[in-house]
């Protein structure tokens, strides 16, 4: 049977009907000791006999593929022409098979990484889709920890391997770069493979001891991100090919963690810019021929409106913000071409609220693969400007105050001076030797009136400090006949020799009022018709009385001289000023009787025409509730 | 000298009368309340080489016109071709705004606070006579 190769090292049979072996060469006894048959024996692998039986009876020549435990091997059977069997030849192909499914699993992983957006989800890929593919039995993928500058282990395949996904890997260790084999390769970055572990004093035990292992860096360049380490219960397990492998897959795995982390580092930029640009300070907002392509949350807020409105809708806080940054715009293309340095510029704007908002924007043109576009960054200074405003009211009525009184020492001085003057001036003239000298009798009577207009001035000067002062006052109810009975009786002797007539019609009877305001308001309207009169009319005052709102509505309309207010009218109410020769005016009397009121939160106002008469009307702050008006209007 | 008064206080031109009394060789050519009534004298007296006085001496507080509206109109009326009389404001104010105001009208020659003294007056009269 020299025609049968005994030394072929593929294997060879010769097959009759029921599996009945012929022949078989050496390597053919070795397929069967795999199969753990005996070589005598029939070769009983399923469908290896019913392949031969059926080749012999078909006479055609078969071609089958058996995988028998990790080997592979393809077989022809050619069936003889005159014989009831059939000669097998086998071809080994494990190789060639685990190449392909090396590829396979490659492939698998390759595309499985494409989903990997963490370290964690490189590592766990490694674990699931190669290593667990490879039939390893166990396998660590460790990943460098950079602050902590360790080794740790991240995912795991085998008895480390936690039992739902959501948990982390279980009892995880780590490692100090030179630690164990793991250690060893990181730091020597290459691959280490130990045939026998229990001869190896680097050995870290883990979970169970096993002789064999392989570890594998993984590695960026030349910096070890991490290793991947599997171990075997068998001695010298792990093959050349298991090395490729695993420096195969641990280098795919190095691209993927790579690209991960630039995308996290990219994430990271991204979602601190976007957090800075969302949560400024300012609003921010970005335009572009006179549309909104980006508002932040602040700017929504600062304007009340939704960033989509902002974005969808067309209305007047939008078009007034364009059109100043058009203007912006237009400034800086009025400068050399290129500048597109910031513009800044105030702007008031309506809220959806309808509230009015000061903003200070800053605007620049920049320029992208679109055009160019404005960015905007806007300050509420509404507040600012508030309370500017508020600080201007004050400094403002400070500045009155301290004008009025500068004011009020000036003519105080003016008005205490030229009596006084007066005084000396009439002492001086005398007569001492004769006291009965008919002058001395006019320089006393002169001494007397001057002494008399000083108190008054002091008195008034008074009034208007107590006004000032704004002390404490008392309201009472009065019966407005009240102050009009007191003038009367205080001016009796004028007002009989001047035939003054006072005519009063009041539809209000009291009113709840700080008595001696009141009575000056009366004494000083009353006693200006009478001075003020006019020649060869008889002179008369009416005073009306009604109810407006929460006020009392006073009119005294007098025929007298009248006032061309178009030239005193601003003077009217200030301080010593009089319009009338021949009369005894201190020139106080209106000033104090304005002031009196204003405190009351009461106004006055005046309309004259020389020789027509004057007309005074005066809103008092009744303080008496609306009903006790009511009381008093119907009585 | 003939000297012209612009004041509204009666007890002042009482006083003043009996000091004028006392110097020789002056005599008040005219007595007015207010800017107003000056003014309307002064057109008049003006134009009559006679009647036109030598020395005006002029109140800033006064009803009608003050003092400080008769100065600006005076300056009109010389802006017009009228000689210019010299004044001499007379006032009780103390104030240095005032001072500092009137220096600033070239026919206010001098300015005194009352009351008036003698010395004063006859400072008043040498002016008189100088311009």
């Amino acid at each position: 049977m020299s025609f049968y190769p005994d030394r072929n090292p593929n294997p060879v049979f010769t097959m009759g009907l029921n599996g009945k072996l012929e022949y078989s060469n050496r390597a053919a006894h070795r397929v069967m000791e795999l199969c753990g048959s005996q070589h005598d024996h029939k070769v009983y692998f399923k469908g290896f006999v019913d392949f031969a039986t059926l080749a012999i009876k078909t006479k055609n020549i078969g071609k089958k593929t058996f995988h028998i435990k990790d080997c592979h091997f393809n077989f022809t059977f050619c069936p003889r022409d005159k014989e009831e069997s059939v000669d097998i030849f086998g071809t080994d192909i494990s190789n060639t098979v685990k190449h392909q499914t090396y590829l396979a699993v490659i492939n698998a992983f390759s595309i499985a990484l494409l989903e990997a957006r963490t370290e964690d989800d490189v590592a766990k890929t490694v674990v699931r889709q190669a290593i667990a593919r490879l039939n390893f039995v166990d396998c660590v993928v460790y990943l460098v920890d950079r602050q902590e500058h360790l080794l740790k282990q991240r995912a795991a395949h085998g008895p480390k391997k936690p039992k739902t996904l959501q948990k982390n890997i279980k009892d995880p260790i780590n490692l100090k770069f030179g630690q164990g084999i793991v250690g060893t390769a990181a730091i020597e970055k290459k691959t280490i493979v130990i045939g026998d572990t229990s001869k190896d004093s680097r050995y870290v035990l883990d979970d169970a001891q096993r002789l064999s292992e392989i570890a594998v860096p993984i590695m960026i360049g030349d910096e070890v991100i991490g290793v991947i380490d599997s171990e075997h219960p068998e001695k010298n397990y792990f093959t050349k090919e298991d090395t490729n492998i695993l420096e195969a897959i641990a280098s795919i795995a190095a691209t993927s963690i790579q690209r991960s982390r630039t995308i996290q580092e990219i994430g990271y930029t991204e979602a601190k810019y976007q957090s800075f640009v969302k949560n400024a300070f300012g609003g921010l907002y970005i335009h572009r021929n006179g549309v909104f392509e980006y508002v932040n949350d602040q700017f929504c807020k600062m304007i009340g409106y939704t960033s989509k409105e902002f974005l969808s809708s067309d209305f007047d806080t939008l078009r007034l913000i364009v059109h100043a940054d058009q203007k912006a715009v237009q400034a800086l293309e009025a400068r050399k071409f290129g500048d597109y340095s910031q513009k800044s510029y105030q702007l008031e704007v309506k809220t959806k609220k309808n509230e009015s908002r000061h903003l200070v924007i800053n605007t620049c043109i920049l320029e992208d693969e679109k055009g160019h576009f404005t960015l905007g960054i806007a300050l509420d200074i509404t507040e600012t400007i508030q309370s500017r405003d508020q600080l201007e009211q004050v400094v403002a009525s400070l500045e009155k105050k301290s004008e009025e009184l500068n004011e009020f020492a000036h003519i105080a001085s003016h008005n205490l001076r030229a009596p006084v003057a007066n005084l000396i001036g009439l002492l001086d003239h005398y007569d001492h030797e004769n006291p009965a000298d008919s002058t001395n009798k006019v320089i006393l009577d002169k001494f007397s009136k001057t002494v008399d207009k000083l108190n008054l001035t002091l008195e008034d000067m008074h009034q208007v400090l107590r006004v000032r002062a704004k002390e404490p006052m008392e309201f009472n109810i009065i019966n407005l006949d009240d102050p009009v009975e007191s003038v009367k009786l205080q001016l009796s002797e004028k007002i009989r020799r001047t035939n003054f007539q006072i005519q009063t019609n009041f539809e209000v009877e009291s009113i709840k009022y700080e008595k001696s305001h009141l009575e000056n308001l009366f004494l000083n309207l009353i006693s200006n018709a009478i001075k003020y009169r006019r020649e060869g009319v008889d002179p008369i005052i009416q005073i009306h009385a009604s109810l407006s709102n929460n006020f009392i509505k006073l009119v005294f309309k007098d025929n007298g001289l009248g006032i061309d207010l178009n030239k005193y009218g601003k003077n009217l109410f200030g301080m010593y000023k009089r319009f009338h020769i021949n009369t005894e005016g201190k020139g106080l009397g209106l000033y104090l009787v304005k002031k009196q009121l204003a405190s009351q939160g009461s106004s006055i106002s005046v309309e004259s025409k020389p020789n027509e008469g004057t007309c005074f009307t005066v809103f008092l702050m009744n303080k008496q509730s609306s009903k006790e008006n009511e009381k008093s209007a119907s009585k | 000298m003939r000297i012209m008064v612009i004041d509204d206080d009666s007890t002042f031109l009482f006083i003043f009368r009996k000091q004028i009394e006392k110097i020789e060789d002056i005599e008040i050519v005219n007595e007015s309340r207010n800017g107003l009534e000056a003014l309307s004298f002064l057109k008049v007296a003006i134009d009559s080489s006679s009647g036109c006085p030598d020395l005006i001496v002029l109140d800033l507080n006064m009803p009608v016109m003050d003092g400080w509206d008769f100065l600006n109109e005076y300056g009109k009326l010389c802006d017009n071709g009228a000689s210019k009389v010299p004044i001499c404001i007379l006032s009780s104010t103390i104030n240095q705004a005032d001072f500092d105001r009137a220096s600033t009208y070239d026919s206010v020659k001098t300015f005194f606070s009352k009351p008036v003294t003698s010395e004063q007056l006859e400072t008043m009269k040498k002016i008189s006579e100088i311009y």
